[in-house]
């Protein structure tokens, strides 16, 4: 008699590339994803479209492609707003999905689901499960209905105190430290003081006075640190050298609005101190809060929040704007991994009932955007140097699968996937270049004395695209729009020439040969309703959807799932282990996301989403006539 | 950011001799033994940049930005100079720089200066400290000035070389981040 699987996980890689996972493999890197391999099944050739995160995961809760569930690139476009691209927004959470979700489906039977950091998720419509926030890319974070790449985060994002100017946090110095009580033993110990502002809070926090103090141990130099709350060393937050990180520290902050205080729970690194005490660097791990991203809000009483720091983004965004290291960033995956393990691992343990759990982790694909151009770096030094840091990060991600198969036990049956992978960055099609070359988009280059614009010459940002004088608007990934007037503000176009436009546009993008490489970077050009095919085309699509040649991506989004460029593909992973599922078994047909959903649905007798759209991966199974 | 600072104590009179604050100034300041007293000043900065102090008035005057600041001690000896200097070194901040032109050396010490250098065989004379001090913290200098900079003593004989790589290094951050936040939507992006 067939075993069907008593519950059902899935553990979600954003972005983790299969050829990559399986060279880690071979290496013997990854032994957590060898022995899933070993004893599941893993399917090579992973669709999807569009190659981005909020699309993707949505079909991956759903089961229902992008034209269904209703999110189809990474910005969602808000009805009645211009369709100028900077004011989309980014497309993150539950409220913009026109598709059930698999928990929510689960839930209505009265079976307990658990969601954690799931892109889509948030806010949460189930009556018996438990959800941590998921309503960006990483946990207790919100992207929805922000432009650009905003945020907001339980309790606040990272910082950093030094004596180097960064784009972020405070500019200090020491000076000789005067009215202190409790100083430690030392010869003329300095000190500074600074004003912490608290950064894209979830609800804006009070400023709080902070207190350095620095003091020579020995007589080679000042290397020892203390954080301080006040001028009493005896209260300081930690003492670290040079290098170092300091244990995890819990703090009140004051919310604004009200008044109250929430915990706060940070870490911070030592990475520079001078002997002189001239030059210092201190970076502040984001403020990770204790509550109010959990549903329901009892369930954070679970989970002891006073070890690990979230780390959003793992400090990609400290790297760029150089104040971290490639080693620092490694760390901080770890952290944040640690998080999510311990809230997974919490949550499970206390609802040892649950029927369904999904969770997402987000370092790859941070580390892709980071490093993956290095990896193709014809310096060889660069390129070594990206290899190792993606070996470390894919082997933070398998110690997390290590632990959490062992939380699943036998009778769960495991899927792993991810939503994207990613190529290195090539040429970069303009697009409103291509269609102002056929005299439908009007864009001019800046010509601005304005000190800030000139800077935005140099990075390529150098044009200004007029709405009011386009009748076709390039608007997010893959989408162009007919500017029709009766439809959009400053819209110019008449009803009656929207299909003449729309093949002017195709025409445009086809035509257009790259400066660069006097190549054609468009892939594909069709009508939104062609788009359909592939699973496009929906509520939230342009007017002409297009995709680019593999060589002429910006890492992913833009693309066919079938791209290779360099060391990269836009390949997703998919591997099932469990209850009736072939093991050592290596699928290499094309399945999409969408049959996820239906597969643990089926492999589990649990009922369907309303929605889904996805088949069975049938072939996966040692018995796949479950229904006889 | 506190402004930087230079204070010139003279002590044509003094020998640097025995003394617990003298002793405290040669500990982490650079001493030129071979020093020519003279005119220190000599039209080489204007008046009005120069701020005439009693050591009793350094703390305030601190406190209150002086560029620099001019503390003549007259025919102080050896222990007036280390009574004057007690005061003067409570009072200096981190971003003070202090020249003593004493009978026998020049002692300079604090912001700038290399705590470890000990003492410096290069010949020193009184013209080369207003030159040498404006280098280290930006107060304006006449053209009359023609004495050398005493790289010997400083951090780094490139000082301003490395401010200057400093500050293009944090802009090219600050431009890194602006054009961050003004992408179109065919440029990279680092979100998801």
């Amino acid at each position: 008699m067939t075993v069907k699987a008593k519950r059902a996980a899935l553990l979600g890689f954003d972005c983790a590339i299969p050829k990559r996972l399986e060279a880690l493999v071979a290496e013997g890197a990854l032994p957590n994803f060898k022995k899933f391999m070993e004893t599941g099944s893993y399917m090579t050739e992973g669709y999807n479209l569009p190659t981005v995160t909020p699309p993707s995961w949505a079909t991956i809760c759903t089961g229902a492609y992008p034209r269904t569930h209703g999110v189809e690139d990474y910005y969602y476009y808000v009805e009645g707003r211009s369709l100028e691209h900077k004011q989309t927004v980014q497309a993150f959470g539950s409220e913009i999905l026109t598709a059930q979700t698999i928990w929510d489906r689960w839930d209505k039977d009265g079976k307990k689901c658990i969601v954690v950091n799931y892109p889509m998720a948030w806010p949460s419509k189930m009556k018996n499960g438990v959800m941590v926030m998921g309503e960006g890319i990483s946990p207790a974070e919100t992207r929805w209905m922000e432009e650009g790449n905003a945020h907001r985060e339980f309790l606040a994002s990272e910082s950093v105190i030094s004596s180097d100017f960064f784009p972020m946090g405070v500019q200090a110095s020491f000076d000789k430290a005067r009215g202190w009580a409790n100083l430690p033993e030392c010869d003329e110990p300095l000190e500074f003081t600074v004003d912490m502002a608290f950064k894209e809070s979830m609800s804006p926090l009070e400023n709080q006075t902070w207190y350095g103090l620095c003091w020579e141990s020995g007589d080679d130099g000042f290397d020892t640190f203390a954080l301080c709350p006040e001028k009493d060393y005896s209260k300081a937050f930690f003492t670290i050298t040079t290098g170092k990180w300091s244990a995890p520290v819990v703090h009140d902050f004051t919310v604004k609005e009200d008044g109250r205080n929430e915990k706060g729970t940070f870490r911070c690194k030592l990475i520079s101190l001078s002997d002189d005490a001239e030059e210092f660097k201190l970076y502040i791990t984001g403020i990770s809060g204790h509550r109010g991203f959990i549903a329901p809000a009892e369930a954070a009483g679970d989970i002891d929040f006073s070890h690990d720091v979230i780390a959003n983004d793992i400090g990609l965004v400290g790297f760029m704007h150089g104040i971290l290291d490639m080693d620092t960033v490694v760390e901080l995956a770890q952290f944040h991994s640690d998080w999510l393990v311990r809230v997974a691992s919490s949550l499970l343990t206390s609802n040892a009932d649950w029927d369904l759990f999904y969770m997402h982790s987000h370092p790859i694909d941070w580390f892709y955007h980071g490093w993956l151009g290095d990896m193709d770096s014809k310096d060889e030094e660069v390129r070594n140097r990206a290899y190792d840091m993606e070996r470390k990060i894919y082997q933070i991600e398998d110690r997390m699968l290590g632990k959490m198969m062992e939380i699943f036990g036998d009778e769960t049956l495991v899927c792993l996937c991810s939503d994207h992978g990613a190529t290195p960055i090539g040429p970069i099609l303009n697009t409103a270049e291509a269609l102002k070359a056929k005299g439908l988009c009007h864009y001019e280059p800046k010509n601005s004395e304005n000190y800030w614009e000139i800077y935005e010459e140099t990075e390529g940002f150098n044009y200004v695209l007029d709405v009011s004088k386009s009748v076709a608007v390039p608007q997010r990934y893959m989408f162009v729009y007919v500017n029709l007037k009766d439809k959009y503000p400053g819209g110019i176009v008449e009803a009656e020439d929207y299909e003449k436009v729309r093949d002017q546009i195709i025409d445009a993008l086809l035509d257009f040969k790259h400066p660069d490489t006097g190549e054609r970077p468009v892939l594909l050009a069709v009508r939104k309703e062609d788009a359909t095919v592939f699973g496009m085309g929906g509520a939230q699509a342009g007017d002409v959807v297009y995709a680019l040649k593999p060589e002429y991506m910006a890492e992913h989004g833009y693309g066919f799932p079938t791209g290779e460029s360099g060391c990269g593909s836009l390949k997703n992973i998919l591997l099932f282990k469990g209850p009736n599922i072939k093991k050592n078994f290596k699928y290499e047909r094309p399945r999409w996301l969408a049959d996820i959903v239906p597969t643990i649905c089926y492999a589990t007798g649990n009922p369907i989403p309303d929605d889904a759209e996805g088949g069975i991966m049938y072939q996966i199974m040692e018995d796949p006539n479950l229904v006889k | 950011m506190a402004e930087k600072k230079a204070l010139i104590v003279l002590a044509p009179a003094a020998e640097l001799g025995a003394g617990a604050s003298i002793e405290k100034l040669l500990k982490k300041g650079v001493k030129f033994a071979n020093f020519a007293a003279g005119d220190v000043i000599d039209a080489a900065v204007a008046a009005e940049t120069v701020t005439a102090l009693q050591p009793q008035d350094v703390a305030a005057a601190i406190e209150n930005g002086v560029a620099l600041g001019l503390i003549d001690l007259g025919n102080a000896d050896t222990a007036a100079l280390d009574a004057a200097l007690a005061a003067i070194l409570d009072a200096a901040d981190r971003k003070t720089v202090i020249a003593v032109a004493a009978k026998n050396a020049l002692v300079l010490q604090g912001s700038g200066i290399n705590a470890k250098a000990g003492s410096v065989d290069r010949a020193a004379c009184a013209k080369d400290i207003v030159p040498t001090l404006a280098y280290i913290t930006d107060f304006p200098i006449t053209t009359e000035c023609c004495g050398a900079i005493l790289y010997q003593a400083l951090k780094s004989a490139n000082m301003k070389l490395d401010e200057t790589t400093k500050l293009k290094e944090a802009l090219i951050r600050m431009e890194g981040a602006l054009a961050r936040d003004n992408r179109e939507p065919w440029d990279k992006h680092d979100c998801a």
